[in-house]
């Protein structure tokens, strides 16, 4: 269709920056930042409706985290997804029949790449393009600067509209313990972790309960000399698999036949205490959250690994001496590397945070994802769902899309939404009140926040 | 009857929650394929399959290479319970989603966004699957299971009669909200008036096909309107 060109010498109209810099206009044209599964629903659905896509990805390829090869991808070697196929993919672009339930991340890579081919999104993505700053500008338009990873000059581009899609999983978070910096051991953060030979015959500590420290802590059974796995509380660890069919699947049937959350609070506790059996029997703590108040923990494996003595489970750390880690139940290990898989926080270093009505680690935004004051700024992708982020990501972008476009065609409806937004700025669409820790902060319930964003987009179908 | 119709746009259905709870269950389907003799620009088409068209998409062959000869990439693919398509499970109790899915299916399993051409029954179907897939552009052929003709004829409808009752009672398909260049085309001399008020509905094009007595019509004014409708296609490439 049109050609992706963003730094045609051609476009560049008055060269006008605030320090005498040159700014080449794209006029109308938008701005995506990433080429991950977000960036490109984001391309794909910015240019169904109309508009001219300049996307910068600082990798050189398509696919974000899925690319396991990148530097700083958080994903790892065998990593299979959490999320089964209809709840991960684009819903307009099914994973083939061919693909398992849980498909790995080869196989979600080279998915990302098919969309990306199929749609004809790579011409409008400039690899190895880093964006270093967003700036507003009058009149609602923003100015990027953007770089490129090898080196050399940097260029400024004025755009109609951004859509940040940078991925909040890649920024470590640490926590530090007493003592740490005394420790001799090797210690990595899951992010740095891509290979479970990095775990061959070693004495492995794995700290964190969520998904990937369940996952690495299976990897460490079966790679390791020794695993112990710290968690800090207990987690209602679902298995992937759940009366024959994938859990999500089956937790959504009981959706679809409209039972009410405690009924199937009940099932999934019945269920679970029926197959798996009580925590306490493998050594773990009861959880002491309700079913569905946290980020969904899916494995299989941890338990049978627990049950085969190929994981001992620890709780919290208390501190840290120069060989040995200490727990709070008095007991040791003498680790030779820890992982410390206890999670990311968001980053947008950027932009000014006050462009998204908060702080950075807590963004006030409208559907996670818009500040009315900055309608032409949006974030596609700061979710943690409960079911696949691909599907939900996908009507963000839709959103946005119709939006940008809205505020052209048919600004009354535009209005109207942004102050709808003003109004439900602080709401969160979960199914229920979640644990209230700093890693929920961004999780979603995927109906809830679907009929939403089916609302906003039905405000702004509605026929003239 | 004047252009300026309207055609009626559903609402975006972002919740399938059938979708989520059972989806529908894999298969292998028979599909059919031509590609041109050199590469071109020109969008790969999907032709569709009717009900009553002996061996599913293989009744389709010529169209396929029509279409190759025109540039573009072409498959024609059976829906489950036509042609080598096995359904998994009673044939008798295929149903539209799981018609809409295999197309669906075919269609992203193309290297480019793709052009839809469904005939009959395979018509309506590609009607209700651009909710599903933002297609290149649609044509539908002497379409049944549209408002005015719903009717895919006795002996089909006796032997699938989920699908049946839905052709005849279901919802008219309506058209999604970013709506692909669309084109209704009918071999049939006497349902002029029928296709042209569908296409007025649909704020489409029609274009009448010449078929030599019940026998596939030719695809020739079809592949020109895809030549115009979509600025994309290079001529002759
Ligand atoms: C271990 C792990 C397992 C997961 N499993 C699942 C799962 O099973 N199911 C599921 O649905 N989700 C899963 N996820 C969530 C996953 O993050 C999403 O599926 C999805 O890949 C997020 O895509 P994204 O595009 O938002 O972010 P990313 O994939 O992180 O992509 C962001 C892109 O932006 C680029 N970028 C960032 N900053 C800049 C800049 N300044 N300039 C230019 N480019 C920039 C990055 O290079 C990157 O390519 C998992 C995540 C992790 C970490
Ligand atoms: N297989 C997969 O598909 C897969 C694999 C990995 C990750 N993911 C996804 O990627 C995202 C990130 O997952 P993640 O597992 O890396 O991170 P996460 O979900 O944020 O989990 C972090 C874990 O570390 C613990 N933790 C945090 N701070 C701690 C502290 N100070 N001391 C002790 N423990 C602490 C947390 O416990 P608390 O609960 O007490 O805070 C939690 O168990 C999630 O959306 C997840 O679903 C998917």
């Amino acid at each position: 269709m049109t050609d992706g060109g963003g730094i045609d010498e051609d476009r560049s109209t008055e060269p006008a920056g605030p320090a005498g810099r040159s700014v080449y206009d794209r006029g109308d044209a938008v701005c995506v930042i990433g080429a991950g599964s977000s960036g490109l629903a984001a391309v794909k659905n910015l240019r169904e409706h109309g508009f001219e896509v300049d996307c910068y990805e600082r990798e050189t390829g398509v696919g974000g985290g899925w690319d396991v090869g990148a530097d700083r991808s958080p994903m790892y070697l065998g990593l299979h997804m959490v999320s089964s196929r209809p709840f991960t993919q684009f819903p307009d672009f099914p994973m083939p029949d061919s693909y398992p339930d849980y498909p790995d991340h080869r196989r979600v890579l080279a998915y990302l790449e098919r969309y990306a081919d199929h749609f004809g999104l790579r011409e409008h993505v400039w690899f190895g393009t880093e964006v270093v700053e967003v700036a507003a500008t009058d009149g609602h338009r923003w100015e990027i600067t953007v770089r490129g990873t090898g080196g050399g000059p940097s260029r400024t581009l004025r755009y109609a509209a951004v859509v940040v899609a940078n991925g909040h999983l890649w920024h470590p978070y640490r926590p530090e313990y007493p003592g740490q910096e005394t420790f001799t051991g090797e210690v990595i953060h899951s992010a740095a972790y891509s290979d479970p030979a990095q775990l061959r015959g070693k004495r492995v500590l794995v700290i964190g309960g969520g998904n990937s420290g369940c996952d690495i802590a299976v990897a460490a059974a079966q790679q390791a000399g020794t695993a112990w796995h710290s968690t800090r509380h207990g987690e209602w660890l679902t298995p992937k698999y759940l009366l024959g069919r994938p859990a999500d699947q089956l937790d959504d049937l009981t959706r679809a036949l409209r039972l009410p959350l405690w009924a199937r609070r009940l099932g999934y506790r019945a269920l679970l205490r029926l197959t798996a059996g009580r925590p306490a029997r493998f050594g773990l703590s009861r959880p002491t959250h309700r079913p569905f108040t946290a980020h969904p923990v899916v494995t299989s494996q941890l338990v049978y690994h627990l049950g085969h003595g190929d994981v001992i489970p620890k709780p919290s750390i208390a501190e840290f001496t120069s060989n040995r880690v200490l727990f709070t139940d008095g007991s040791d290990a003498d680790p030779q590397l820890v992982v410390f898989a206890t999670g990311y926080r968001p980053r947008f270093d950027f932009l000014a945070p006050e462009h998204l009505g908060g702080d950075e680690q807590k963004p006030r935004l409208y559907l996670q994802l818009l500040n009315p004051k900055r309608p032409t700024l949006s974030v596609a992708g700061l979710i943690d769902p409960d079911s696949g982020q691909f599907g939900l990501v996908h009507w963000q972008t839709v959103l946005i899309a119709r939006l940008l476009r809205s505020r052209i065609e048919s600004p009354a409806r535009a209005d109207a939404l942004l102050r709808r937004a003003e109004r439900d700025l602080d709401r969160r669409y979960l199914q229920t009140r979640m644990a209230a820790t700093a890693r929920h902060r961004f999780d979603v319930g995927h109906h809830r926040y679907l009929a939403a964003l089916g609302q906003a987009l039905a405000s702004l179908e509605r026929s003239a | 009857m004047s252009g300026e119709v309207t055609a009626r746009v559903a609402p975006t259905r972002v919740w399938r929650r059938w979708e989520w709870a059972r989806p529908v269950r894999p298969t292998t389907r028979q599909v059919l394929r031509a590609a041109p003799s050199a590469e071109t620009d020109a969008p790969p088409i999907l032709f569709v399959a009717d009900i009553h068209d002996p061996g599913g998409a293989a009744a389709l062959q010529p169209w396929l290479g029509a279409a190759a000869e025109a540039g573009h990439l072409a498959a024609a693919v059976s829906p489950r319970g036509l042609g080598a398509t096995v359904r998994p499970g009673p044939r008798f109790a295929v149903t539209r989603r799981e018609w809409v899915h295999d197309v669906v299916q075919e269609a992203v399993a193309l290297p480019r966004r793709a052009i839809l051409v469904g005939r009959g029954t395979g018509a309506w179907v590609v009607a209700h699957a651009l909710h599903r897939y933002p297609a290149a552009a649609a044509v539908l052929i002497d379409p049944v299971g549209l408002p005015g003709r719903r009717m895919p004829g006795i002996g089909a409808l006796l032997n699938r009669p989920r699908l049946g009752a839905t052709l005849l009672l279901g919802r008219d398909p309506r058209l999604p909200s970013v709506s692909p260049p669309l084109l209704f085309a009918s071999a049939d001399g006497g349902e002029h008036k029928a296709l042209s008020a569908l296409a007025v509905r649909y704020s489409a094009q029609s274009e009448w096909l010449s078929a030599a007595g019940g026998a596939l019509p030719d695809p020739a004014p079809i592949l020109a309107w895809l030549g115009t409708a979509l600025p994309a296609v290079p001529a002759g490439a």
